[in-house]
């Protein structure tokens, strides 16, 4: 009889070190698809008027390779160690909510195997390299159905981002043990802290940007077709996640490397109060440098100026935390283990990214290599060289503790080696191709450009080789190597204060309170001022007969597989569309049905500052607001741009009323803010203990959305009929996707108002349903905010 | 009672700046070149009584209201960026 049950335990885990596991092997294996996809077009590059790929071929594998390597490698690789170590490094025994954090995973599955899919479409996939510049990225220009595809596995993959990121930083704000100030954060925690807040503020314009995207494709609307609009819309659009998400990949490599220098020196880390600032204004400083890669599109000389300088602003936070690493090291015992040769070489290959860096900061040597292999060898290294080297590092680092067994320490030093000198191969020479254009299938040989070619080529199959001896050798040491030890390494964080691998739920001698003398553990009850935990205390050493199955969920992947099939068939057709919609609306009913224990045990009993007064959903909603602020700031940024773009490109943009019935609009807003005031008194009324009131007030929030929505559908209708359709003007266009979005938010408020009226029918008491019903008022009062400009900005301006 | 009277005098404000916003777009002498700015005025007072109100409430403490501003601000590059885009010399490709 077969054994189902560790294939269930991968598919319905929620236990945030599974998770990590789950992504650890799915971002290799996109990695080797990424890299695989890299050797076919540096064999077409190693020989002058090559014919190994056709152009088509070689665009749609450029294009595939980065977006693999940026947003299906990088950045999931990160959240593989996130997953697995963070909970334990604060001291919790899983993440605040790991549903989500399961839902995650499988949405990122989801969206890489759409990403990958589109490869089968007619015509193949996107073939407009990673950063999808208009209108390289339209329908003129790239008409097959695969384009889309990988669009809307990018919406997807950014919302399994997202929901990602709230979960971690309310993990991280509002989980750790007793005695877990900010400040005793390992560095890796710290990094992933400004990682999800890069990710929480970047991502979301870069779904903006794929809306507009996915509407000129799928709708014809005239965002990047336009004179109004066109490529230079996009290019702010797209940069402005862009340049972040630079940050995004380096960061969680880069503290990784800061952990290992102070372990492996056997040194406190040098200056880590300065780092960690030196970390907040490097992000804060990504969020202002993005346009240095439109030096030359012809925006002002202001901008080129501005830009100029803060981009070279954004050295100098990174240059002192390289200094502290390095001095970290001063007067150490340092130990090169292949973890520590690693942690090294990133540093050193960082730096000349770094250094290179600086150079394309000048508008004026930008000006000169922009477009050429000089840019992509400074990328490679600084990403590359920076941010997957040091995950590498953290990968031989981290084995021990997950797998409970030592790696081959000689195999781990030869992979080091020919890794190092493959990578050197490969990229370095690039900078010696600064005459070479980068977007180009073949060249001919009498440009000269042949040898460096070949040996870039000759590097990048030395580099990919050296990834098999990795992994070769975790793979055979995860079943055969010798047992580790708790604490292989002398390693000053929590995770190597417990076994390895570690337990189901990481702490077995209970809540791990943290002091400046060392770490301790007390029970639950006792961790907690002498309040037990409302399951009954079993929270941290998973004991009273809590079984891992008791925390197992089918919704997740269902769900990720839903949306997956729902996405595919918008563009492959209305069965798949239709059967992905009926999974999805399932699992659905399955996530308001389902009751785990460990669902809500994740209790805040440590250090919650900031936060200490939210709970951990009222945070959870808070955080992915922030988030929708960048989503629709970006949308209404576009709006900007288009209307006061219009005048200068000979378009007339609607005078207030020529289109729009003003009081038809202002109507439908006295709805919409009407029924933000039943919201407000349904709490209220959650507060007083009225099931009446409560109930009545949901019904009336439910009545006067959906009675916006049948307004909005009418008002579309009316304008359809008159001719003011997607594709008429820039200004219908960006009327479609704002009032589109905002519907679609409204639709999902009803849709949890829905199970929030269930809910409080069935409540015992009006404080079980409260609870929701305030998680819930934040969602409707930000879709309130956001009508009362988009009200004015589209009726009255 | 407290509540109830909070959210309607909210309620009652956020109904009043929608008539004034209306009044202002159907004749636009009154403010002339500030019309537009004045209606922008309003939707972000709207906002922000929203926010302090009906969202922020007993659940809203200063850390909520700060990181909403750092999230607003991180947009701001991104505005003045496209307003410059747009006041420039007009955009075109470089000879």
């Amino acid at each position: 009889m077969v054994d189902w049950h560790p294939l269930k335990r991968w598919l319905f885990t929620t236990n945030h070190k599974d998770v990590g596991i789950l992504y650890l092997f799915t971002s290799l294996y996109f990695f080797v698809a990424a890299g695989l996809l890299a050797l076919t077009f540096r064999t077409q590059l190693a020989l002058p008027s090559n014919t190994f790929l056709q152009p088509d071929e070689y665009n749609q594998a450029v294009t595939t390779h980065g977006l693999l390597m940026l947003l299906w490698v990088l950045t999931p690789l990160g959240a593989a160690f996130a997953n697995y170590f963070v909970p334990i490094q604060i001291g919790a025994r899983d993440m605040a909510f790991p549903r989500l954090n399961a839902l995650s995973y499988w949405v990122y599955l989801s969206s890489g195997l759409l990403a990958l899919s589109s490869f089968f479409a007619s015509g193949g996939t996107a073939d407009w390299g990673w950063t999808t510049y208009a209108p390289l990225n339209t329908v003129e220009f790239s008409p097959q159905v695969g384009g889309s595809m990988m669009g809307l596995a990018l919406m997807l993959l950014m919302a399994s981002s997202i929901v990602s990121t709230v979960n971690f930083l309310v993990t991280i704000f509002r989980l750790r043990a007793p005695g877990m100030s900010l400040m005793r954060l390992p560095l890796f925690t710290w990094g992933w802290i400004f990682t999800s807040l890069l990710m929480l503020w970047a991502f979301p314009s870069f779904v903006s940007a794929l809306s507009l995207l996915i509407a000129d494709r799928a709708f014809g609307t005239v965002f990047f077709t336009s004179p109004q609009g066109g490529s230079l819309l996009w290019d702010h659009m797209f940069w402005f996640f862009g340049h972040p998400e630079v940050y995004v990949l380096l960061l969680p490599g880069f503290a990784i490397v800061g952990d290992l220098f102070s372990t492996f020196s056997r040194r406190p880390l040098y200056a880590k109060k300065i780092i960690i600032p030196c970390f907040a204004i490097a992000s804060i400083l990504s969020f202002t440098v993005w346009a240095h890669h439109m030096f030359m599109t012809g925006i002002s000389q202001s901008l080129l100026e501005a830009f100029n300088i803060t981009t070279e602003l954004i050295s100098i936070p990174f240059a002192i935390i390289v200094l502290a690493y390095i001095l970290t090291l001063r007067g150490g015992s340092i130990r090169f283990t292949t973890p520590m040769l690693f942690a090294v070489g990133s540093l050193g290959l960082f730096i000349i990214g770094g250094v290179t860096g600086v150079f394309n900061s000048s508008v004026a040597l930008d000006t000169a290599f922009r477009g050429t292999f000089w840019v992509v060898g400074h990328f490679h290294y600084t990403i590359v060289g920076g941010g997957l080297t040091g995950l590498f590092a953290g990968l031989y680092y981290w084995f021990p503790k997950i797998t409970g067994r030592m790696y081959n320490e000689r195999l781990g030093k030869i992979h080091f080696v020919i890794y190092m000198i493959g990578f050197n191969l490969l990229y370095f020479p690039m900078h010696l191709l600064y005459d070479m254009p980068r977007r180009i299938f073949t060249y001919d040989a009498s440009t000269g450009w042949g040898p460096l070619n070949l040996l870039i080529t000759i590097g990048g199959f030395t580099f990919g080789i050296s990834q098999l001896i990795m992994f070769a050798n975790l793979l055979w040491s995860a079943r055969r190597g010798p047992q580790a030890s708790q604490d292989p390494w002398g390693g000053y964080s929590l995770e190597w204060g417990v076994p390895s691998p570690p337990p189901e739920f990481n702490f077995p001698e209970g809540v791990p309170v943290v002091s400046a003398t060392g770490v301790t553990y007390r029970p639950v009850a006792a961790a907690n001022g002498g309040h037990a935990m409302a399951n009954g205390g079993h929270a941290y050493g998973g004991h009273g007969g809590e079984s891992s199955e008791e925390h197992w969920s089918r919704w997740p992947v269902v769900t990720a597989a839903g949306a997956g099939i729902a996405l595919w068939g918008v563009l492959m057709g209305l069965p798949a569309l239709i059967l992905g919609t009926v999974i999805l609306a399932v699992s659905f009913v399955g996530w308001g049905y389902e009751s785990l224990r460990g669902r809500e045990a994740i209790e805040a009993i440590g250090e919650k500052w900031p936060f200490d007064r939210l709970e951990n959903l009222s945070l959870g909603m808070w955080l992915f607001i922030f988030g929708e602020i960048a989503f629709f700031g970006t949308l209404f940024g576009a709006f900007v741009f288009l209307r006061m773009n219009s005048p200068l490109s000979g378009f007339a943009w609607p005078q207030p009323g020529s289109v729009h019935n003003i009081f038809f609009g202002g109507f439908n807003t006295i709805i919409l803010l009407t029924s933000g005031l039943t919201m407000v008194f349904a709490l209220m009324f959650a507060r007083q203990g009225s099931y009446r009131g409560l109930q009545g007030s949901l019904v009336a929030t439910f009545a006067l959305g959906a009675f916006f929505m049948v307004n909005k559908a009418f008002e579309w209708k009316e304008l359809f009929a008159s001719g003011f359709t997607f594709s008429t003007n820039p200004a219908s266009s960006i009327y479609y996707v704002l009032t589109g979005v905002h519907g679609a938010h409204v639709v999902a408020g009803l849709t949890a108002l829905t199970y929030l009226m269930v809910k409080a029918l069935k409540a015992r008491s009006t404080t079980e349903a409260g609870a929701s019903v305030e998680i819930f008022g934040i969602y409707w009062g930000m879709v309130d905010a956001v009508w009362v400009f988009l009200f004015p900005l589209l009726y009255l301006l | 009672m407290i509540d109830e009277a909070k959210y309607a005098a909210v309620y009652s404000i956020l109904m009043l700046g929608l008539i004034v916003e209306i009044l202002i777009a159907v004749d636009r002498s009154a403010l002339g070149a500030f019309a537009d700015a004045g209606i922008l005025a309003i939707a972000v007072l709207q906002a922000l009584f929203i926010f302090m109100v009906y969202m922020h409430g007993r659940y809203g403490p200063r850390p909520v209201a700060v990181f909403a501003v750092i999230s607003l601000l991180t947009v701001l590059p991104l505005f003045i960026a496209l307003l410059y885009s747009v006041v420039m010399p007009h955009h075109g490709s470089l000879p």
